[in-house]
């Protein structure tokens, strides 16, 4: 079932590019761009700030419109799509996780979470109310469920975010460098999280970082630099059964290689 | 580098401070994130400019003008003449003065002789005003059906002198009575004089009843040769004072009052200075109104600037936290942080009054040009007042609604710079109203020299708005636990919870939306009652002759031939003439403060009557009761004015001398009458029982249509010894003032429900970004446009249905208030307004807030999440 999933295209991007006008300048962000990702896959897209990434993220995500090129998602065009469409098909199969949360301040944890789960259509809302719950639980907040996010440490606010993300059961999720607000050790947990649900409910999992490790972890690395990707690592093979013992072995690497980095050269 | 000025303590030079505010200023308004405030600011000294100036104009055009129905600033009166040094105090304070001399004698012309009002006036009247004069007799009635245009040619000239030497001006009943024609000689006392023409119009001669008689107006010079006055003649000098034109009302003013109160201590029992309100009081009251109008939009005025300004500030406060937590961490002393943005605003206040100035000046005079050409004169430039007061504008409200936001800014931790959700403490609300309730308070007091207008607008209004909120946010809190928002569909639930959750904020939001409702409100329905009564006390068939002295036997048939004629009439009221002595058998003429009483030094047309008559209302006790009730004793009904001058109250006995015969009689209703009316009106009612057998004259009032002189010369020739009272010209006057006020009324309407809705946007912005990223987040998740609206425009609408509600509470209480205290006017509750307010609230927040959050809705999510 899992080779089913892995063989099929989610994402196509084909020449794909973005120009933007400030001014009387313009602006070229990404540059005929060709991409292909497959269901099930973890990608990373990494390069440094400005490199057009989160552009990237936008586009496949349907949150932006791209100036020339084509963009499928999930077998839908979606640059032959207009905003109400991309939302729809956004409410149906795709999740999100922001760097900066992005929760509604006016509702609690277990609103901000069953909001998507309702909206999707298919849950009453009491049902939505418990299935959020059940999210809640799940990402270690089973007791914060009446606070707003401005109640929240950073690390909840994420963790409500990711319950958020998945309680919609997307087919792909897009994260927006998802530690780039949290220190280090709660970043790590979020991570975990992060991942741990992604396999457990094979989500397709995209992400925007510039943190080398968070892209270690993922099967496909993609590098950009000034609006292309400049190298990619495919992925290794059999490496979503192998998923639970790399990632384990990932982990120790990492704190490894994190003291040495601590470490003043 | 630049030389260290006075080293501080801490990491900032002041001079450094400076450069930095003045920098960083112009960042951000090139960056357009000042936009909202600088337009608040701006809005704010233009509404203010305008309706100062612009009002200031009005005022005074409205000053000179009633100074022109006074033919004076000023006007002493007096029974003997007055005495040199009234003259020469007068021009000592650079008054020019005119003497004028009136008094009753027969006039001849051949055999035809008639009783005339003579009026004798020297070369230098009028001083204001003019006397508007023709050929013909009757010539002002063919002016009737052209009162709509702005422009009348009059088939009279405007002269702005009396009669030569030789020469009179008669009014066109002298002529209709004497059988007489312009050009003819006539026979004044021992001079014989020639008719040079006919007077429509003497602006400053009122419409007393007790000038009675037709007018003929001649030189003083010819007094004394015609040997007309002797001692006990029953005589009245007048002085004429007046200011050189050119001076500003506001210098007018105060040598008039300078010479008010040299004059007071002086005057004798005979003597007494005269002010419009004595003379003409149909108009004086149409005046008060309007001026008190103007006042109001200006207090409303300010009161919308104010708002806006307190919106702007708060949201440049939280748009700066970051900065001032920047800015302490690097070493800013909280003074120098305070001083940066106090700096800012500064700078704010001095671009925006600039600029506001600039625009409002410009309007203001558009506006004056569109109502130049409806008043006679053009009206004055503002006074410098005015113009302070605009400037003023910007740095107070400033500080009345900018300044507790300011200081929040001063309060950031540094440690904000490591956790943004740290915001400073807010000042205790109540700190903030009473700052800007002093300001407003105080701006509107100046503005309008109105305490108890001021007042009850602004401490009435907080007050209002303050009790209404703290019955919201029960409400909301009630409305949380009963309403069933589980069965609300999805998005119309989220909009709820927005409104339901953060009960202070919303509380917040409907009180500046309310309060800005409120003010739109209070202007229009004031400006639809004020125009209502003007033209309920001034029909197109408003009576425009009195006719008097009618006899008891002559009353059938004089009615028969009024009606035959066409011309539409009042009753025919019996009238008395006698004088009050006696209020529960005090001499009133030994009360030293009663005896100046005009009242009390004439005869009062007394009358009786079943019915209460139109136009008048019982204020207490009863209408006048037959013998089956309670009273059956001889009762009188009072005038409200007078009896509150004369401190007549209900069960007061009062004793009238009636050609000889004294009659006591019990005060059983006090009234109120509507002066503005121009139908017969008695400060005294008597019971049927008590003057009925007294010899009696009637009087009424009709109006003659245009083009009816034929039958009015055919009137007066038929009844020469009625005496009949042209107010044609009166009528004219007033109902032309009044369309002049009521234009400038409803411009300052449109003013103000312009601002309104400007500052009802900036209210709107001020909590957009919160509302943008809610909706890009929706977005990102998937709502549709649709799904998206419905949920905004849901939480709009039910905003503006609750400040509607709310905004038409308060503003029922302040017009009921309003009303009752300073416009005489009966407030009745508008029921209609009930159904189609909230309506139209609803419709306009929703609207406005849809063009405002349009954003959202247009731009891929992702962008709009980048921005806020």
């Amino acid at each position: 079932m899992s080779e089913e999933i892995q063989t099929k295209l989610l994402l196509k991007l084909q020449n794909v590019s973005k120009v933007v006008t400030t001014g009387s300048e313009e602006l070229t962000i990404l540059q005929g761009m060709s991409l292909e990702i497959k269901s099930g896959e973890t990608a990373a897209i990494v390069g440094a700030s400005g490199s057009g990434k989160s552009t990237l993220l936008g586009i496949m995500a349907g949150l932006d419109e791209s100036s020339s090129g084509e963009v499928w998602l999930q077998g839908e065009p979606l640059h032959q799509r207009d905003e109400d469409q991309r939302a729809a098909i956004r409410a149906q199969g795709v999740g999100f996780v922001f760097q900066s949360f992005q929760l509604l301040p006016g509702l609690s944890a277990l609103e901000n979470v069953s909001l998507p789960i309702e909206m999707s259509g298919q849950y009453s809302l009491k049902e939505s109310a418990k299935r959020a719950k059940e999210w809640l639980q799940k990402v270690g907040l089973a007791h914060r469920l009446k606070h707003y996010p401005r109640q929240l440490s950073g690390g909840e606010q994420q963790r409500v975010a990711i319950a958020r993300a998945f309680s919609a059961q997307p087919k792909v999720l897009f994260a927006d460098e998802p530690t780039g607000n949290l220190d280090q050790h709660t970043g790590q947990q979020i991570i975990d999280l992060l991942f741990e649900l992604n396999r457990e409910h094979q989500t397709t999992l995209i992400l925007v970082t510039h943190d080398e490790s968070l892209a270690q972890r993922c099967q496909r690395r993609l590098k950009m630099e000034n609006g292309a990707i400049i190298e990619e690592q495919k992925p290794q093979p059999g490496y979503g059964q192998q998923d639970h013992e790399q990632q384990e072995h990932e982990q120790q690497l990492q704190e490894t290689s994190k003291t040495t980095l601590d470490t003043p050269a | 580098m630049k030389q260290h000025s006075k080293a501080h303590s801490s990491g900032l030079s002041w001079l450094k401070l400076i450069q930095l505010s003045r920098v960083s200023l112009w960042r951000e308004l090139r960056a357009g994130q000042m936009n909202i405030i600088v337009l608040a600011l701006i809005l704010a000294v233009t509404a203010a400019t305008i309706i100062s100036v612009f009002s200031n104009r009005i005022d005074a055009g409205m000053l000179n003008k009633s100074t022109e129905l006074l033919g004076a600033d000023l006007r002493v009166r007096s029974s003997k003449a007055l005495p040199d040094n009234f003259y020469d105090h007068a021009h000592s304070l650079d008054l020019k003065t005119s003497t004028t001399l009136e008094f009753p004698s027969m006039v001849m012309v051949g055999d035809e002789m008639t009783l005339a009002a003579l009026k004798a006036v020297d070369q230098n009247y009028p001083l204001k005003g003019s006397v508007m004069v023709a050929q013909d007799a009757f010539a002002s009635l063919n002016e009737t059906d052209q009162t709509a245009e702005a422009d009348i040619k009059l088939n009279s000239e405007a002269i702005h002198s009396g009669p030569n030497t030789g020469e009179v001006w008669v009014e066109s009943r002298l002529l209709a009575l004497l059988n007489a024609q312009v050009g003819d000689e006539i026979a004044v006392g021992r001079s014989t004089l020639k008719i040079a023409a006919v007077i429509t119009q003497e602006s400053d001669r009122g419409g007393n009843f007790y000038s009675l008689s037709p007018r003929l107006m001649m030189h003083l010079d010819d007094v004394e040769n015609a040997g007309l006055i002797q001692t006990g003649s029953r005589v009245t000098w007048r002085i004429l004072a007046a200011t050189n034109a050119n001076l500003p009302p506001q210098k007018t003013a105060q040598i008039v009052d300078n010479y008010k109160q040299w004059l007071k201590p002086q005057l004798a029992a005979h003597q007494s200075i005269e002010s419009l309100s004595d003379n003409n009081q149909a108009l004086a009251g149409a005046l008060d109104k309007a001026r008190s109008y103007l006042s109001l939009a200006a207090i409303l005025a300010i009161l919308l600037s104010g708002i806006a300004i307190a919106m702007a500030a708060s949201d440049y406060a939280q748009h700066h936290f970051d900065t001032s937590a920047l800015l302490r961490t690097l070493g800013a002393s909280r003074r120098q942080v305070l001083s940066l943005f106090t700096l800012q605003l500064l700078y704010l206040a001095i671009l925006s009054s600039v600029l506001g100035l600039i625009f409002g000046s410009l309007i203001q005079n558009v506006l004056v040009d569109i109502l130049s050409g409806l008043f006679v004169r053009e009206l004055p430039p503002a006074g410098w007042t005015a113009w302070a007061i605009a400037c003023a504008t910007a740095p107070f409200t400033l500080l009345g609604f900018a300044l507790p936001h300011l200081l929040r800014i001063g309060r950031v931790s540094p440690l904000r710079v490591l956790r943004r959700e740290l915001e400073p403490m807010s000042w205790n609300s109540w700190a903030i109203y009473s700052l800007a309730i002093a300001a407003v308070f105080i701006l509107s007091f100046w503005f309008t020299r109105n305490l108890k207008m001021s007042a009850i607008i602004v401490f009435g209004g907080f007050i209002a708005l303050l009790a209404l909120m703290a019955i919201l946010q029960i409400l909301l809190k009630l409305a949380a636990g009963i309403v069933p928002a589980h069965r609300f569909s999805l998005y119309i639930r989220f909009a709820w919870q927005h409104i339901i959750r953060d009960s202070r904020k919303t509380s917040a939001q409907v009180l500046a939306f309310s309060m800005i409702l409120m003010v739109m409100i209070i202007i229009a329905t004031v400006r639809n009652d004020l125009l209502a009564d003007w033209q309920r006390s001034l029909p197109e068939d408003a009576p425009n002759f009195f006719a008097m002295n009618i006899q008891s036997y002559e009353v059938e048939q004089y009615q028969q031939t009024l009606d035959k004629a066409g011309f539409e009439r009042n009753p025919l009221f019996p009238m008395v003439p006698g004088r009050l002595t006696e209020i529960n058998d005090q001499n009133v003429q030994l009360d030293v403060q009663l005896k100046e009483e005009p009242a009390l030094q004439r005869d009062l047309a007394l009358t009786w009557s079943e019915a209460l008559p139109s136009g008048n209302r019982i204020l207490q006790g009863q209408w006048l009761q037959t013998n089956d009730n309670a009273f059956d004793g001889p009762q009188v009904s009072v005038e409200a004015g007078l009896a509150k001058r004369l401190k007549i109250q209900l069960n007061d006995q009062l004793s009238f001398d009636v050609a000889g015969e004294i009659f006591k009689v019990t005060v059983t209703s006090i009234r109120s009458v509507d002066w503005g009316s121009l139908s017969p009106n008695f400060y005294m009612i008597f019971s049927l029982d008590v003057l009925q057998h007294l010899p009696v004259s009637y009087l009424t009032s009709f109006h003659v249509p245009a083009q009816k002189n034929q039958q009015l010369t055919q009137l007066i020739r038929t009844y020469p010894t009625i005496t009949l009272l042209d107010m044609s010209m009166v009528f004219i006057q007033i109902q032309r003032l009044l369309e002049q006020v009521s234009l400038a009324v409803e411009y300052l309407l449109l003013l103000v429900l312009l601002a309104g809705i400007l500052v009802l946007m900036a209210a709107l912005h001020t909590s957009l970004d919160e509302r943008i990223q809610q909706g890009a987040i929706l977005r990102t998740l998937g709502a549709s446009r649709a799904q998206l609206r419905l949920s905004q425009w849901s939480e709009f609408g039910l905003l503006g249905l609750i400040a509607g509600i709310i905004a038409l509470t308060g503003a029922e209480a302040i017009c009921f208030i309003l009303y009752d205290k300073l416009f005489d006017l009966d407030y009745q509750v508008q029921w209609p307004l009930w159904l189609w307010l909230p309506l139209s609230s609803t419709l306009l927040i929703t609207l406005l807030g849809a063009l405002a959050t349009r954003r959202v809705a247009k731009q891929p999510p992702i962008v709009v999440l980048r921005e806020v």
